[in-house]
């Protein structure tokens, strides 16, 4: 009888190691597969990107990229998404990790091959710099503010909110007290 | 006794006039040579941040890795024009090869900028290549870095697509050593130069977008510009800021653009960029000086406070020997620490110090890289340029003869020499006032003289400065020898520098044996960069996003893996993210493994339910017989 029940309970206990799924792994791959893994004591930051202000001037757009593949209708190339604040992250490694997560195309120099010593944003999802006209390519904020640091410089910190946004007038459609900081420096 | 007096008086004048002459040029010589010493310094910095020494050439090693992108070129451009002894041949020889290797891709060199193609052409021109005919593309045809950065673009990237600095500085390449513009081209140099000229500013200068006179741009637009500066064409156009209708030749705009600057510098020398005083900014300046012919340190517009802007720059120079681009922490331009030395900053210093001694040496400018004027030229140049400042400020009907004499003379010199009177419009002035006809030949009409050229090192910084046959040594040979088997993209630069060596040297035969050694290296680093690009388009294309991955991509990544472990650390580091590698395996290992787990457990739970089903009918029957027992 106590054999039975024993039994039972090693039947048991298999069914629900089956039922659940739980995975053996090492450390290390537990690391690597749950890195990304958001939980509720992981610092977070959020990154989307957007081309809203291309919208207004696709006339200015070659032929090749007016369409909604280049330029979705909504502006939006990837929604705001919550990513695990790694040490030591800056706003260009998690763009970085979005855009290959997501499969969106991502061009840039980096540090090495440039005189400014930090990444530049050449293209992403196809759309690059100067396709809006002279003016035009990508820039950045945190939280709102245009940071005054290359992406690749600016260092990341719990909670920080990053818009990767596409201008047409070097920032000014984008709210970037432009003109102002020439006049009134 | 009277007559001697008064000869003794012209004696004495004459002396005193002498003295003043030698002092001025005893202090022009100083200059000349403080100059020198800060060209060294700032090549001696660039190269022991290449951990090179000062004796090895500073276009070696890593450097060359550098061919051809921004970080690289400005500086065999800056030291080739003055003829500082270094391996200009290396330079060219691997920037050849990188344009041919970026030309026989899809996207040759970035497409929308232009300047790329400016920049490289005149880093080649300045170390003795060719810009017309650099390496072969694809079909194995000479590129021509001329044509395809500036009239023979892209019809959807033409030469302003990314604004005013597309057209300033083709203009300079076009103008560097005289290209020509095909007739059917599309495109003219007077069609350039309007381009630019609409874009003034109300206040005279010119900007990037801003309502106000930005130095770097206005600088490099009067660089641009500067040839043309003597021509008595009018222009007619529409200015693009205020729609306004004008008619200007290039010396209105030019002078209203030099005292733009001259308002908004600071009394300190320097001028504001974005809101910051910054060395880059000093640098246009003065090279937009010297190409007009202005001496910084005697034109009053440029001198403030007593600080001329030679003063200003040498204010942004470090211990070490090179430049910050600003003293106090500039938002625009993080890179630029106020405490280190910059590469842009020392770069740009480089060649304006570079542009200086050109113009104290009486060397063609900056920008300009025809060959050095002959001596009767110059000759006829100079005195023609102390005739007109001899005239009297005050001109009258008496002069009328004189000033006719000195246009023709003027005349006389080649339209496209004639830049380099630079007092020339004083001159011009002096018909005005005269109602002298000008009928001068319109620069512009003039410019395209050649199709294809040389550029040459101009022999200024030293005498021992030649260019003998080549001769690949014994050293060089060891040099070969010591390649590591296990080759990287690392060597890339000094491979293509040997090969190149020994394929021109006078004693090629001698060791004819290495030419197909070198050459199987560089092609096993050609080999070695194409894996790594392959390797990262396959990471991009097969991984993402993780979740999707199976255990049926277990050889993919697998042999993506193995790949990787086959390349040097050097170039490992050249793989993107190579974290999401790992990553993708151990998804792919978890996953797997719980399908072993999942499968064994599976066995055992039917082998255990049906272990027990088994025993409870087994004791069941057992029960049963006892019961049949007992009723028995």
């Amino acid at each position: 009888m106590r054999k039975d029940l024993l039994l039972v309970a090693v039947i048991v206990l298999i069914g629900v190691i089956l039922f659940k799924g739980t995975k053996i792994q090492s450390v290390e791959e537990y690391y690597l597969t749950h890195i990304d893994d958001i939980t509720p004591e992981s610092e977070t930051i959020k990154i989307s990107i957007r081309v809203d202000a291309v919208l207004e001037h696709l006339d200015k757009l070659p032929e090749s990229l007016r369409s909604e593949k280049y330029i979705p209708k909504d502006g939006i190339i990837l929604e705001e998404t919550e990513y695990v604040l790694r040490p030591g992250d800056t706003v260009f490694d998690v763009l970085l990790r979005a855009t290959r997560h997501h499969k969106i195309p991502f061009d840039y120099q980096g540090s090495e091959e440039n005189r400014f010593g930090s990444v530049y944003i050449k293209g992403i999802n196809h759309l690059y710099e100067y396709d809006c006209g002279p003016l035009s390519g990508w820039m950045y904020t945190v939280n709102g503010e245009f940071p005054d640091e290359g992406v690749s410089k600016y260092k990341l910190e719990d909670g920080d909110v990053i818009a990767i946004q596409y201008t047409c007038d070097l920032g000014r459609d984008l709210g970037h007290p432009y003109d102002e900081k020439e006049v009134n420096p | 006794m009277k007559k001697l007096s008064s000869a003794l008086m012209i004696l004495l004048v004459n002396l005193l006039f002498m003295t003043v002459m030698t002092a001025e040029v005893d202090a022009k010589e100083e200059l000349k040579n403080e100059i020198r010493d800060d060209i060294e310094q700032i090549i001696d910095w660039k190269k022991a941040s290449f951990g090179l020494h000062a004796e090895q050439p500073l276009l070696s090693s890593q450097f060359l890795n550098h061919a051809g992108d921004a970080s690289g070129d400005w500086y065999p451009f800056a030291i080739g024009r003055i003829g500082y002894p270094d391996d200009y041949r290396a330079y060219l020889a691997v920037v050849e090869d990188q344009v041919s290797k970026r030309y026989r891709k899809a996207h040759q060199l970035d497409e929308s900028k232009a300047t790329e193609w400016h920049r490289i052409a005149l880093a080649i021109l300045a170390v003795g290549g060719d810009p017309t005919n650099v390496g072969s593309d694809k079909n194995g045809e000479p590129i021509n870095l001329i044509a395809d950065g500036t009239y023979a673009r892209a019809p959807d990237k033409p030469l302003d697509f990314q604004g005013i600095n597309g057209l300033t500085w083709g203009l300079i390449t076009l103008d560097s050593l005289g290209f020509k513009i095909p007739d059917d081209a599309g495109l003219t140099r007077d069609e350039i130069i309007m381009d630019i000229l609409k874009r003034q500013l109300p206040d005279g200068g010119f900007s990037l977008n801003g309502t106000r006179t930005d130095p770097d741009i206005t600088g490099m637009v009067i660089q641009a510009l500067a040839p043309y500066y003597n021509s008595e064409k009018t222009y007619e156009y529409q200015l693009s800021r205020t729609n306004e209708q004008v008619a200007k030749t290039v010396r209105q705009v030019i002078d209203e653009a030099l005292q733009a600057l001259s308002n908004i510098q600071e009394d300190n020398g320097t001028f504001k960029s974005f809101g910051f005083e910054n060395a880059e900014s000093i640098v246009q300046v003065i090279v937009a000086l010297t190409e007009l012919g202005i001496d910084p340190t005697e034109d009053e517009r440029f001198i403030k406070n007593g600080n001329n802007l030679i003063d200003a720059l040498k204010s942004f120079q470090m211990e070490d020997g090179g430049f910050i681009h600003s003293k106090r922490y500039d938002p625009e331009n993080p890179s630029a620490d106020p405490n280190k030395s910059n590469s842009m900053a020392s770069e740009q210093a480089l060649y304006a110090f570079v542009a200086l001694y050109r113009f104290y040496e009486g060397a063609r400018t900056l920008f300009d890289f025809r060959q050095e004027m002959d001596a009767d030229l110059k000759e006829a140049i100079d005195a023609i340029k102390a005739d007109i400042d001899a005239l009297p400020s005050t001109i009258n009907e008496s002069h009328k003869a004189k000033v006719e004499q000195l246009f023709n003379r003027y005349k006389a010199i080649p339209v496209t020499e004639r830049r380099y009177v630079f007092n020339y419009y004083k001159l011009a002035d002096a018909m005005e006032q005269l109602n002298i006809e000008n009928d001068s030949e319109y620069i512009a009409d003039h410019m395209g003289e050649v199709d294809r050229g040389n550029g040459a090192v101009t022999p200024l910084f030293t005498d021992e400065f030649h260019r003998g046959p080549i001769i690949f040594t014994a050293e060089d040979a060891k040099k070969v020898e010591n390649l590591p088997e296990d080759l990287t993209t690392e060597h890339y630069g000094e491979v293509v520098r040997l090969l190149d060596k020994l394929e021109n040297a006078e004693n090629r035969d001698e060791y004819e044996h290495l030419i197909d050694h070198l050459l199987n290296m560089k092609e096993k680093i050609e080999e070695i960069e194409q894996e790594i690009e392959a390797l990262n388009k396959e990471i991009m294309d097969d991984l993402f996003p993780f979740e999707e991955l199976s255990v049926e991509d277990r050889d993919k990544i697998n042999g993506i893996i193995e790949r990787y472990n086959r390349l040097s650390d050097y170039d490992q580091q050249k793989i993107v993210n190579y974290e999401d590698v790992e990553r993708a395996k151990a998804e792919i290992d978890s996953k797997a493994r719980k399908q072993i787990v999942a499968t064994v457990l599976g066995i055992l739970f039917v082998l255990f339910t049906i272990w027990f089903v088994v025993r409870r009918r087994k004791k069941r029957r057992e029960k049963e017989m006892e019961f049949i027992d007992l009723e028995d």
